[in-house]
């Protein structure tokens, strides 16, 4: 057997091989959005006549804090303060955290609501870097702002968290905007498992091209641009047909940093956020489930897909790169750091499941998918596979995504119906299309640089040039941080 | 297959707006020809629901006239509700819902018992009441609901049944049910309280303090010396949402409880009383060696007023140092200090003296954040001189 035969082998195998991992990722994800499916119908019936207003003139509702990290936030700090006052909830406190800003977050704020600076006394349970002064106002009891030394955004909701007073806490970012009853609706699972519940998202939505008034979602509409629908159409897949899918088998991994409400004592009990990564959030529900686990007890991780927080997405090509980056690299960060729940038993879905998903598909997705499209033309052109090989690559690798960015519009037109327009279903079917060429394409190609950014330890946080809601580019908010 | 796929799922897409669109369209166009009709009905002295809209309805027109009229009694109590309530029995829709009782799936059941509920009628009150031994929690709630809205007092039993559904969402809505109900539903939850199974109890000792009815205060008082360490807190705290100063002297006695949880609740509770009473038990709190119950103290004096400053001025030169700081951080958020700051050289000699004096005590124990913001910020120089002149040996001390 000469040197050539060998070669041709090795392509086919490796072809076999991509072809098996596609269709073992596809029947993954067809799964996933069939649990999806079966749950958002479910979710439908049990909330179609939950009267939230209930829970609002209860005085046996949970408490919340709002603790919202402030870093550069001078454009949007005061109308994010206000929308939230204004938010539907009984009883909550909102903790403003400014974390080191170079700019005027902090006189905007304490200006705005006729702070002065207070001595509180409070818990230190979590480590942060230095408070340098806490403002408050007999006027608004519910406001405390809190300036600190800049740590990251992890370092900042720590300190909220010390500072909080009620048992649960809202995690949220600066320049989100959180619907007027998605408090209420978040807080129903605590309220139904008080003992088990430790966590609960919300589905995040893109503003962008909404109209936001007074830190308000007055119109919703899906932007201009091509690339940020794209992100509306995956943003559904993501949260409608995968994170709702994995809460139902009990393996939700990820909670949006935008938006969630968690069990302060829980959070407290695993050592609060971790600076120390790139993505927080998803190092926080990690070390949730592990400590929970580990311990044995009974705990909830949910998503809930009917709280909306609204936020920005990238708007160019660079941002997105950076954002992505960021968020892969924390992803390998945290799979890293709890690698021992890896086919562990012990970690049921987590360990033998839900953890081996994410090592499999999303990190070894990306070289396998990118060599693939390499590999499978080459060796055709080459002569080495026939045409209905390619073919069936093809279907594989991108018809089936067209199949679930479609499933995932649907499930949201079941459901939501946020986006009530014609015009706005025909660009998002055109765009769950064409997302399938090009765009998925070069998330994988980031995802690869930032394993490679990875395996150098490099750290840092994409910074977004915000346009604002609603305005041309060079308007409006600009150098917030990306957060997921 | 794949293609099929796509095809059935986009067509699905399209076809579920479209239809959307039209049902969306048709209702509202509806809804507008038959409100008209439906108010002219609830306003009349007399009539039958189909002398105002001759059937028979189409399913789509039914729905409109269901919703419309679910939507008008909402707001609506007496006659008026009477007529709504016989609608819906003269066009089908209460033996439609009551069919759903008995329906094999449970959202089905939920749905029939949320729907008689909102209808008002009293036919169904023997299937709701059966309905009380669901299996499914969630129907029971449901049908307690219904019960509720319906049958008045009748169903008082039925919610105390529920009860034993327990998490913090069923307590909720019972006692948001019983709390629509009013005082009347006080006497039977208080007899039934002791035959209620342990996991009940604690959301019942809620749901009496939602009631906010002075009736349940001593059975309360006794639950303050309950073994359940969770029981005897909930007590504390529902004796604070209802305000009776009868209360007071046993949640001051509950400031002693060995149980932190309960000192805590204890000491809220005693800033939710009105009056003075469990001052002096809120100044020993302070120094607890708990932070929530010094925290939850501090608050509580707060929100007495003027006593409750006094008492915690009273602190700030005290011998307990956690008292101390916890009462100057109040006195701080509370604005206490503000006219003091002014009085320094506005008052008289001896207002001045006195806010020198109270000041003071902020700098000796170094609680200068709020004097050191007014030094640099205040309005009116002389008051930044004089506070600074205050600030000069913290300063000297940190230089």
């Amino acid at each position: 057997m000469n040197w050539q035969l060998w070669v041709a082998r090795a392509i086919e195998a490796f072809n076999g091989f991509v072809l098996a991992y596609f269709l073992a990722l596809n029947i993954s994800y067809i799964l996933l959005f069939f649990v999806s499916l079966r749950e958002v119908l479910r979710f439908l019936k049990h909330t179609f006549f939950s009267d939230y207003q209930q829970i609002l003139r209860s005085d046996m509702t949970l408490p919340i804090t709002l603790i919202v990290p402030a870093h550069n936030e001078q454009k949007t700090i005061v109308d994010t303060v206000r929308s939230l006052q204004m938010l539907n909830y009984s009883e909550f406190e909102i903790i403003v955290v400014n974390d080191g800003s170079k700019d005027e977050t902090l006189a905007r704020v304490l200006a705005a609501y006729d702070l002065r600076r207070v001595d509180r006394v409070y818990k230190r349970s979590l480590p942060t870097r230095t408070v340098r002064g806490l403002y408050a106002s007999p006027l608004v009891p519910n406001l405390t702002v809190v300036d600190k030394e800049g740590g990251g955004k992890a370092d900042a909701l720590n300190c909220g968290i010390n500072l909080s007073k009620y048992p649960l806490f809202c995690s949220m970012d600066a320049d989100s905007v959180i619907e007027d009853d998605a408090l209420l609706k978040a807080v129903k699972p605590f309220m139904e498992h008080p003992e088990e519940t430790v966590a609960v998202g919300g589905i995040v939505r893109c503003a962008n091209g909404c109209t936001i008034t007074e830190g308000r979602v007055t119109r919703i509409a899906l932007p201009r641009r091509f690339l940020p629908v794209f992100q509306v159409v995956e943003y559904l897949r993501a949260f409608l047909s995968g994170r709702l899918g994995w809460s139902a088998l009990h393996g939700l991994l990820l909670i949006s940093g935008a938006f969630g409400v968690y069990r302060k004592q829980a959070v407290v009990e695993v050592g609060g956020y971790d600076s120390s990564t790139d993505t927080e959030d998803l190092e926080l529900v990690m070390a949730l489930h592990q400590v929970n686990r580990s311990e044995g007890r009974r705990y909830r991780i949910v998503f809930v897909p009917d709280p909306v927080c609204w936020t920005e997405v990238p708007n160019t090509w660079r941002m997105l790169r950076r954002q992505r980056n960021r968020w892969h690299r924390g992803m390998l960060q945290s799979l890293s750091r709890h690698r021992k729940m890896l086919f562990n038993p012990r970690y049921g879905v987590i360990g033998m499941l839900v953890l081996p998903y994410f090592l499999v598909f999303e990190t070894m997705g990306p070289f396998v998918e990118t060599l693939g499209y390499i590999s499978v033309p080459l060796a055709w052109a080459l002569g080495l596979l026939n045409t209905q090989y390619l073919l069936l690559f093809f279907l594989m690798a991108v018809a089936f995504g067209v199949f679930l960015s479609v499933a995932a519009i649907l499930l949201e037109e079941i459901s939501y119906r946020r986006y009530p327009s014609w015009e706005d279903l025909w660009k998002l079917l055109l765009c769950g299309v064409l997302e399938n060429f090009g765009f998925r394409q070069l998330l994988a190609l980031f995802k690869i640089q930032a394993f490679w950014e990875f395996l150098r330890g490099l750290r840092r946080w994409g910074r977004l040039e915000r346009v604002g809601f609603g305005k041309a580019p060079g308007e409006g908010r600009v150098s917030a941080e990306v957060r997921r | 297959m794949l293609g099929s796929l796509f095809v059935v799922v986009l067509l699905l897409t399209l076809g579920h707006k479209l239809l959307v669109q039209i049902r969306t369209g048709y209702e509202r166009r509806q809804r507008a020809v038959f409100l008209p009709k439906i108010q002219a009905y609830i306003n009349g002295d007399n009539g039958r629901f189909a002398t105002y809209i001759p059937g028979p309805l189409g399913a789509w027109d039914r729905r409109v006239v269901l919703w419309t009229l679910l939507e008008q009694i909402r707001y609506v109590r007496g006659r008026v509700q009477e007529r709504i309530s016989v609608a819906f029995e003269d066009l089908g829709f209460v033996e439609e819902e009551r069919k759903k009782l008995a329906h094999k799936r449970w959202t089905q059941r939920v749905e029939g018992a949320e729907k008689l509920g909102r209808m008002m009628s009293r036919r169904p009150l023997p299937e709701l009441t059966r309905l009380m031994q669901d299996p499914v929690p969630e129907v029971r709630i449901r049908a307690a609901k219904a019960l509720g809205a319906i049958g008045g007092l009748e169903a008082v039993a039925s919610l105390l049944g529920a009860l034993r559904d327990t998490n913090r969402w069923s307590a909720l809505r019972i006692g948001d049910i019983l709390g629509n109900l009013g005082e009347a539903a006080v006497q039977p939850l208080i007899q039934e309280f002791p035959r209620l199974p342990p996991s009940a109890r604690v959301p019942a000792i809620d749901i009496l303090g939602r009631l906010r009815s002075h009736t349940a205060v001593p059975l309360l008082v006794t639950l303050l010396r309950d073994r359940d360490e969770n029981a005897r807190a909930r007590a504390a705290h529902s004796i604070g949402v209802i305000g009776d100063p009868r209360g007071a002297p046993d949640l001051v006695a509950a400031l002693t409880d060995a149980a932190w949880p309960v000192r805590a609740m204890a000491a809220k509770a005693l800033g939710m009383v009105p009056g003075n009473a469990g001052i002096t038990g809120l100044q020993v709190a302070l120094a607890d060696r708990e932070f929530w119950v010094r925290s939850n103290a501090a608050e509580a004096l707060r929100l007495k007023g003027e006593p409750g400053y006094k008492a915690l001025k009273g602190l700030l030169d005290g011998p307990d140092t956690y008292a101390a700081q916890k009462a100057a951080s109040m006195l701080q958020e509370a604005g206490v200090f503000d006219a003091y700051v002014t009085q320094l050289v506005d008052g008289t000699p001896r207002e001045r003296l006195a806010a020198r004096t109270l000041l003071g005590k902020l700098v000796t124990l170094q609680r200068t954040d709020l004097l050191t913001d007014v030094a640099a910020r205040h309005a009116d120089p002389r008051v930044r001189d004089a506070v600074a002149g205050l600030l000069q040996p913290a300063t000297a001390a940190r230089a």
